[in-house]
């Protein structure tokens, strides 16, 4: 059996590397369109803030498993069972992953283009900043504030430059928090020295750094970035027969609409186990998971995907966050505990947790997320839950006592 | 033959000289906050549970970290922590269900039971036999799972 | 410091001020902590004339420089303030994790002051410490109360609180933490209960330092390995709990029976160790830290007596059992859940039954007085109804709440109550056993078999078997036990760890924990100064030497059955020798050079 996936990503490494475990009969060939050995895209702000060292950054290949390095695949032809790269290869396949994950947003203004301009996504875009920071220092202006836009803001901050949120909403990550919840962020933010602009966005960049506003303001930058998003990497595919809709739609053991043709990871849609809904969940477990489930039925072994949870956890400005699900939703049954520099909320339906926003620490965030995640009834030690340190032996003398 | 701990719940009697023991170990101290092995009493039914990290084969631990920090080591038949390498992201502590995995803000480290390297202070310890170390065959394995259904049952009894 | 947090709190609850005090390296050393060192602030703050319910008397909870670490059982911390039931100085001594956990909180002890005008329990989560208001949770039991708590605070939060009994000042009413670990004795409940403080809550996510882990864990694994190959702190205890002590007592004849007025109770093994073991333990209970394991988990199905919980101890199916002429472990066992749900000592409330049991058949009192209920020894249904309403406080148990010497008194019948310094006296007959009939009348706070424990070398042989019908040497013993007994509560550990280990084990762990030298020679000198600050403490107070006695049943009335038939206790013979060797002049008061040599 020839099993061929494209990108090198969480999902197409644990692809590989189940491939192998459970079909070590089949051949493996995994394509990366980078020039380097592969890596975890989410340690990259990391690597900038110096907390990893480079000789820590690349993952092995799974042994035995065909890597072909800067290798970009342009086509994929469904007849013939055949990808092309753009060094001009064809490889053949039997079974085919999908795993390219995405590509930043990056908008068309004037000066976008200018070397100080970035998006976070590869490790030359790392690399690049570290030369222009090694230079000089200065402001950064940050567009976007996401989480990754958060934490490579946050590497920048270490590194003792100076840092200007702008932000088009009313608040600081805005598909994650609610207001309250951002403005506790925002507070422990501005006493970092963070500037914050909301409902502002860059519209020019001059030669020299200038950054102009939509409200007629300016800014002087030595590095723009813009962290505006990602849209599933999927260009290539647009003659290929692939269906797509906001990603690449798969079945529940992770298929395409062409038998035989996988796809897993940033690049695919979902059904999102809280909101029910097809979406992208670009997220690092989930395209793990996917890429496990996807590889397991490419060797023939039945397994489903229930779907992806929506969360995030990060730490930026020494402050942990902590989301999942519904957390900004205001009902049906909201429980909110907070005070200087916590904020603890649940969203709850019948009982049942929709989602949650913990700001300041927590423990046991696996805990949490399996309650969410299981649709577990929570309803009689809601309250114990809300304090953010719950443990899973009191979980199950909780659970026990029902 | 590698090893595995083994948690008999029926015997406890809820001392936590095991949590002592494993924080003292690795730390120190006693500061059973940051002990690897933690154990909950149910004071009106008499009963303790202890739990620890269940060094599971296909850890979903392990299959998250980004940075390959957490991974398996097999020859001690547990599931490994390289300080070195972590970055500290928590995709390990979003991962386990059971709260083995736990980060330690402060010190940006992961604290999960490492059978202290293949001498357990807590077996040690355990005043109660209610923990033990054994060869890992397929009848002690099949032990753990009865232990599993035992505890639930033992539960229900005493409720 | 090592062992030591160095720190304590000083809480105004009239005012509502909190304050983080330090505690002295010297200070330390020269009280360990618990018993001792509560003890020197209780007498350098409070006056011993002061009326123990009132905002000026103190309490202290206070944990040893050994709570927190592993050494074996080193669980205990101590409630210290002037007790209400009898007026003397009162330590009471509970496991479980409470002391601990202050420790990890950061404090060695909390004093608190003052009265709060309204119901509240503090909750201490490290740094943090609150004064909240328990309007709520006023008027719930024990179990109740722990649970209400944990969910308003942190589900791992160790909660020590007082049941109704305490709020309602019940004279023994104690104080309970982990629902089933009591500071049982003199009432401090009531204490807690006049300050209008329903609970303390604690969680703490500090440690316990030791200057050199490995050099303690040699120390801990060499104490462990004596408790462990000891008969009764290895195996016999957790077999059996310390229940298995009825059989014991009762074959040598000096288990009290009926008020004291035996000394053997032909059907006592039916609530005995063993028994309990066969028909009611679950398994056995360990406090934190513990290797010994004497707790019991239990249940009772018989729908009559029907429960779970804890227990009972020996004490207290003694003070239940035989004291009242009963057999019947059920009943027992479920008058020692309501105790414990309600918060009251075992001991003091099985013993007040006993009593209003003794008068009742010698028609001092009559069913007029006790609401209708005839009070047969040995009716167990009447036994729990007596409990039950001194615990809801109806009708003649407002009489029962004030402990067998008050009540007996109010019918102008004390010589009725068991008691010493009006604190009703344990499970062990002084007739049967002189060395322990010494420690109870000598007991600085009454009544009490946990100030000297001589039952270790007079009834068990531990460390060696001493006649305990003869009253020679027996004063020098007494003195060694009470002394031992007092350093030991101060560092924290458990009593019991005594069944293997001696003052020098006991010293040297201390000294691995905190980094000094303390010499077998210093540990036990600084138990005679605790013992010696009490004694000052009741003496102030107004007590004297004319206390330092044993009911005159005990002196005069021979033991009618049983291998002791004919026994008195010849305290006589004893309590002279007892003041000549602790120093003190034939008055009972210590002299200057006694008190210049301790350092007082
Ligand atoms: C800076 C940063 C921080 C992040 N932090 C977090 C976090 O904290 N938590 C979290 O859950 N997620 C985080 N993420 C998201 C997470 O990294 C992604 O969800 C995850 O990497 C998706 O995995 P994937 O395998 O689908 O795709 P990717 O990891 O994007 O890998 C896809 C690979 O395919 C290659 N490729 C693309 N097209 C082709 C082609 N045509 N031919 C060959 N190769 C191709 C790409 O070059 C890339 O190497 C972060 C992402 C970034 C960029
Ligand atoms: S916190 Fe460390 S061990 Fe855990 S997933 Fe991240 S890098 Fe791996
Ligand atoms: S084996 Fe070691 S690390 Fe694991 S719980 Fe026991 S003492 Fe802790
Ligand atoms: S040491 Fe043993 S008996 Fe004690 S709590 Fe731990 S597992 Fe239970």
């Amino acid at each position: 059996m020839k099993h061929v996936i494209i990108g090198a990503g969480p999902a197409g490494l644990n692809a590989a590397a189940t491939l192998r475990q459970v079909d070590s009969g089949g051949v493996v060939t995994l394509l990366s369109g980078e020039a380097t050995p592969p890596y975890a895209k989410m340690v990259l702000p990391y690597l900038l803030a110096g907390l990893m060292e480079e000789k820590n950054l690349y993952l092995p290949v799974p042994e035995g498993v065909n890597f072909r390095i800067g290798s970009k695949v342009t086509r994929i032809n469904i007849k013939r069972q055949t990808i092309e790269t753009d060094k001009g290869e064809t490889v053949e396949y039997d079974k085919l992953l999908i795993a390219t994950g995405g590509v930043p947003e990056r908008p068309d203004i004037p000066g976008s283009d200018y070397p100080f301009v970035l998006t976070i996504r590869d490790l030359p875009d790392v690399q690049r900043i570290q030369k222009l920071v090694k230079r000089k220092k200065g402001h950064a202006v940050i567009a976007g504030a996401g989480p990754v836009s958060m934490e490579t803001g946050d590497a920048l901050h270490r590194l003792g430059m100076k840092i200007t949120l702008v932000v088009t909403s009313n608040r600081l990550f805005s598909t994650m928090l609610d207001i309250e919840a951002a403005a506790v962020v925002e507070d422990h933010l501005r006493r970092q020295g963070v500037d914050i602009l909301k409902g502002e966005d860059i519209v020019r960049i001059g030669s020299r750094g200038k950054v102009t506003l939509k409200s007629g303001a300016a800014l002087n930058s030595n590095l723009v970035i813009f962290g505006k998003g990602v849209n599933p990497c999927v260009a290539f595919l647009a003659d290929s027969g692939i269906a797509i809709r906001r990603g690449i739609a798969v079945n529940d053991r992770m298929e395409t609409n062409i038998s035989g043709i996988f796809a897993a990871g940033d690049a695919v849609e979902t059904k999102d186990l809280i909101v029910g809904d097809q979406r992208v969940n670009a997220l690092w477990p989930a395209a793990v998971e996917q890429g496990r489930i996807a590889a397991l039925n490419m060797a023939g072994i039945e397994a489903y995907y229930e779907g992806s949870l929506s969360r995030n956890i990060l730490r930026v400005f020494g402050l942990s966050i902590f989301v999942a699900g519904q957390g900004r939703a205001d009902g049906p049954e909201v429980k909110v505990s907070s005070g200087s520099g916590f904020y603890h909320k649940m969203v709850l339906d019948r009982g049942v947790l929709n989602g949650f926003i913990f700001i300041g620490e927590v423990r046991h965030e696996g805990l949490y997320r399996d309650i969410l995640q299981r649709q577990t009834d929570v309803g009689s030690f809601a309250d114990s839950l809300l304090k953010g340190t719950f443990a899973y032996p009191r979980f199950q003398r909780r659970a026990m006592r029902i | 033959m590698s090893k595995m701990l083994m948690i008999y719940p029926d015997r406890c009697t809820g001392c936590q000289n095991c949590t002592l023991a494993c924080s003292v170990f690795h730390d120190g101290e006693f500061r059973p906050h940051t002990s690897r092995i933690q154990v909950t009493t149910w004071e009106s039914e008499g009963f303790s549970m202890p739990t620890t990290c269940q060094q599971c084969e296909d850890a979903p631990c392990v299959a998250v970290c980004p940075t390959g920090a957490m991974h398996d080591d097999l020859t001690m038949n547990r599931v490994a922590w390289d300080e070195v390498k972590c970055i500290g992201c928590r995709m390990c502590t979003l991962a386990c269900p059971f709260g083995a995995v736990v980060f330690e803000t402060g010190r940006r480290r992961i604290i999960k039971c490492d059978l202290c390297d293949g001498k357990p202070e807590c077996v040690t310890f355990c005043p109660a036999k209610a923990l033990d170390y054994v060869e890992e065959t397929d009848s002690a394995r099949d032990r753990k799972k009865a232990v599993a259904v035992e505890f639930k049952k033992t539960f229900e009894e005493v409720k | 410091m090592y062992g030591w947090i160095g720190r304590y709190l000083r809480i105004d609850l009239g005012s509502g001020t909190v304050r983080k005090e330090v505690i002295t390296p010297d200070l330390a050393r020269k009280y360990l902590g618990g018993r001792g060192l509560g003890t020197h602030f209780m007498m350098t703050e409070v006056d011993p004339k002061v009326d123990p319910l009132s905002p000026q008397n103190k309490l202290i909870f206070a944990a040893g420089p050994l709570c927190g670490t592993n050494a074996p059982s080193a669980s205990h911390y101590d409630v210290i303030s002037k007790g209400p039931l009898n007026g003397t100085i009162a330590a009471s001594s509970s496991g479980g994790l409470f002391g601990p956990m202050l420790k990890y909180a950061g404090y060695d002890m909390i004093i608190l002051e003052g009265k709060s005008a309204k119901p509240v329990y503090l909750w201490i989560c490290d740094d943090v410490v609150e004064i909240r208001d328990a309007a709520e949770i006023w008027g719930k039991t024990v179990p109740e109360t722990t649970e209400a708590i944990r969910s308003a605070t942190d589900e791992e939060a160790s909660v020590a609180c007082i049941g109704p009994a305490g709020e309602r000042l019940v004279l023994f009413a104690n104080v309970m933490n982990e629902c089933g670990r009591a500071a049982g004795r003199s009432g401090v409940g009531a204490v807690m209960g006049s300050k209008n403080l329903k609970a303390i809550a604690v969680r703490g996510t500090g440690a316990v330092r030791v200057p050199d882990p490995k050099a303690f864990r040699e120390a801990v694994v060499k104490a462990s390995a004596k408790i462990k190959a000891n008969s009764v702190g290895g195996k016999g205890l957790k077999n059996y709990g310390t229940d298995v002590l009825v059989n014991i007592l009762n074959e040598l004849g000096g288990l009290p029976t009926r008020n004291f007025l035996d000394g053997y109770f032909p059907t006592a093994d039916k609530v005995g160790g063993e028994s309990l073991a066969k028909q009611l333990l679950i398994r056995p209970r360990g406090c934190y830290a513990c290797i010994i394991s004497c707790g019991r988990a239990t249940k009772v199905t018989n729908p009559k007596f029907a429960g779970q919980g804890e227990g009972p101890e020996y004490e207290t199916a003694w003070a239940f059992g035989p004291d009242c002429g009963i057999d019947d472990l059920d009943a027992v066992t479920k008058a020692n859940y309501i105790c414990n749900d309600y918060g009251m000592d075992t001991i003091t409330m099985g013993s007040s039954v006993a009593c209003a049991m003794n008068l009742f058949e010698n028609g001092v009192i009559t069913t007029k007085d006790t609401d209708g209920i005839a009070l047969n020894f040995g009716d167990a249904e009447a036994m729990v109804e007596l409990v039950r309403k001194t615990a809801e406080g109806e009708g003649f148990g407002k009489k029962l709440a004030l402990g067998s010497y008050r009540m007996a008194e109010s019918y102008g019948h004390p010589e009725y109550s068991m008691t010493c310094k009006k604190q009703e006296m344990p499970a062990y007959d002084p007739r049967a056993i002189q060395g322990i009939g010494l420690n109870f009348a000598t007991g600085n706070r009454g009544g009490c078999h946990v100030r000297g424990y001589t039952i270790s070398p007079e009834v068990l042989g531990q460390p060696v078997k001493l006649d305990p019908r003869v009253t020679e040497g027996k004063p020098a013993l007494d003195i060694t036990f009470q002394d031992l007994t007092a350093a030991l509560d101060s560092s924290g550990m458990c009593l019991f760890t005594t069944f293997g280990l001696g003052a020098e084990d006991l010293a040297e762990l201390l000294s691995a924990a905190t980094g000094l030298n303390i010499t077998t020679e210093e540990f036990m000198k600084i138990g005679a100064r605790i013992w010696n600050l009490e004694r000052l403490f009741n003496l102030k107070a107004g007590l004297s030497a004319l206390d330092d006695k044993l009911p005159e049943r005990l002196t005069k009335e021979p033991i009618l059955t049983g291998p002791s038939k004919g026994l008195v206790n010849r305290i006589d013979e004893m309590l002279p020798e007892y003041y000549k060797l602790r120093g003190w002049d034939s008055a009972g008061i210590p002299t200057k050079n006694t008190l210049a040599d301790l350092g007082l």
